[in-house]
């Protein structure tokens, strides 16, 4: 094995992410995988892998990777930055072919994160059937960490496949700006009515602990009806859990499978990909649906990244 | 049997708001009927202290689906539906520097210490979740009269395989972790091991039992389980 991606500088928690570690909740593993799952799959896309394939994920600052094989076809998605090829502009929702010895770079992240996907993916045993990272208790990615500088990342191939550079048409609409949808529960009646309605009509800004367990917000706080804890059940990504204090926690990828604050609401499946890119400081503001509206809300996105992916054109 | 929905992805189905034993085997039942069952789009499920949660693709499987196959199979649960369990002995050092808490937690129960580990070794124990960390058992069946709520604040350090107890149930820290428990003594046995077939040695419904060591035997299962010499499925049945 000697195709290799170099990591010269890593940015600030670059991990290697995919669809993530599903089915092993039972036994308490977190299912990890990428925060911005609509920018894996659009990052995969361009370069042809399997949508689920892992890529690098690349939080609020980028790296900068040497090219250590004979030819690398990369695409970069998610929130943007300065992006180049040796120093030259080049742009993201595209894929691109390097030489051995070419430096890619991004700079600082215009939102939360960003995603490198390349060509046949990296070659890395998969741990429980995924390449996902969970750094907390160090299972899977590369070494069960975040990127440090020197790391070697081995590639699948040692050369670019021959053809064109596809580049997306548009980004898939994230409706940016507007509110979270969240279904409310599953325990809405722990909660007073007053909670649920300041819920729905206040604003709760990102604070800076937010990271890959969990988006913690600030703001009106939401009162317990009566206790404040439960005995401990399921958890899942997007459920708001509100511990003693009223403030709302949203659970993220690497949240723990269980856990003993009522949950207020959870942010429904065709949302989570925007709570993904929030960063901290950013206002959030949430809106109640049914679950039947969630329900076609996750259909008409998998129908739109369906007809974006489908009018990728050649470059 | 009470339906929670969490978002379009996840259903809850509730017995009990409460530590209920008889809540978590039916879920267990209900589980084992849904894995017979097989319907597309389950991603996850989890059978727990009180609840089963199930992981579905809003896509596949809609919430109102799910919901009419789990009233179905619930209606037709038996007491012979539930999976078969393992049965487990955890070797436990009570001995210092294990037992954290055993002097603090007596005190509290107005009991001896050697009372408190004899109430505790006495407990045939039911793993009613496994969650929150990877191979992190949550143990029904605590003495009552043992009864202490959480530390507050939670360590921020609790070692790796801490048995510990809080409200009405105990447990064993597969790793080190931030924890409130009240640590009782520490089992040399690894609970999680990404190099095994099936890396959780326990899943939920196995019994559990502890038998008690003293420091030398502890130490030296410690090592030979470190060392991969001893395997916790044949050395602690």
């Amino acid at each position: 094995m000697s195709d290799f991606l170099d990591v010269i500088e890593p940015g600030l928690f670059t991990t290697v992410q995919d669809r993530g570690r599903l089915g092993f909740m039972d036994i308490g593993v977190a299912p990890s995988g990428a925060l911005d799952a609509l920018s894996l799959r659009s990052a995969n896309a361009l370069v042809g892998n399997d949508h689920g394939e892992g890529a690098l994920e690349m939080c609020r600052l980028g790296g900068r990777f040497r090219v250590a094989t004979d030819s690398l076809r990369f695409a970069f998605a998610g929130a943007e930055g300065r992006l180049t090829l040796d120093d030259e502009p080049i742009a993201f929702w595209r894929s691109h072919v390097a030489r051995r010895g070419q430096v890619i770079h991004l700079a600082a992240i215009r939102g939360n994160v960003a995603y490198m996907a390349v060509q046949g993916g990296f070659a890395i045993e998969p741990v429980l059937g995924s390449l996902s990272t969970y750094t907390r208790s160090a299972i899977g990615g590369f070494k069960g960490r975040r990127l440090h500088a020197e790391d070697r990342l081995p590639l699948n191939q040692p050369e670019a496949n021959p053809g064109h550079d596809l580049a997306l048409p548009h980004p898939v609409p994230a409706e940016r700006g507007r509110a979270l949808r969240v279904v409310l529960g599953p325990h809405q009646e722990m909660f007073t009515d007053a909670a649920i309605r300041t819920l729905l009509t206040t604003p709760y800004t990102v604070t800076r602990d937010a990271d890959r367990i969990g988006v913690r917000l600030e703001g009106a706080a939401l009162e317990h009806a009566g206790a404040k804890e439960i005995v401990s059940d399921a958890n899942t990504t997007g459920c708001m859990q509100v511990p003693g204090n009223g403030q709302p926690i949203a659970l993220m990828a690497d949240r723990h499978s269980c856990g003993g604050y009522p949950k207020i609401a959870t942010i429904i499946t065709a949302d989570m990909h925007r709570l993904g890119q929030a960063v901290p400081g950013t206002t959030l503001r949430f809106e109640a649906v049914a679950v039947e509206q969630a329900e076609a809300a996750a259909f008409m996105l998998a129908e739109a990244e369906a007809a974006t992916f489908g009018r990728m054109r050649d470059v | 049997m009470r339906l929670r929905l969490a978002g379009d992805g996840m259903l809850v189905a509730e017995y009990s708001t409460g530590i209920d034993p008889a809540a978590s085997a039916r879920a267990r039942a209900l589980e084992a009927a849904l894995k017979a069952r097989a319907p597309a789009g389950i991603v996850a499920s989890m059978p727990g202290i009180r609840s089963l949660a199930i992981i579905h693709d809003p896509v596949r499987l809609t919430t109102r689906a799910l919901s009419k196959l789990l009233e179905k199979l619930d209606a037709g649960l038996t007491t012979a539906s539930e999976a078969p369990s393992s049965r487990w002995i955890l070797p436990v050092c009570y001995e210092q520097p294990h037992g954290l808490d055993l002097d603090e937690c007596a005190g509290k129960l107005k009991i001896t210490v050697d009372e408190l580990i004899a109430r505790h070794l006495a407990g045939r124990y039911t793993a009613l979740m496994v969650g929150s960390y990877p191979g992190h058992p949550y143990l029904g069946g605590l003495d009552p009269s043992l009864y202490l709520p959480r530390r507050v604040p939670p360590r921020v350090r609790v070692p790796r395989g801490s048995v510990a107890m809080a409200e009405l149930m105990t447990n064993v820290y597969p790793v080190e972790a931030p924890g409130g428990w009240n640590v009782l003594g520490c089992t040399a046995a690894i609970l999680f091991d990404l190099r095994w077939e099936s890396p959780s040695l326990l899943s939920a419904g196995d019994e559990i039992t502890f038998r008690r060591v003293g420091l030398e035997e502890h130490d030296t299962l410690y090592a030979a389980f470190e060392a991969g010499t001893l395997h916790p499925r044949e050395a602690c049945r």
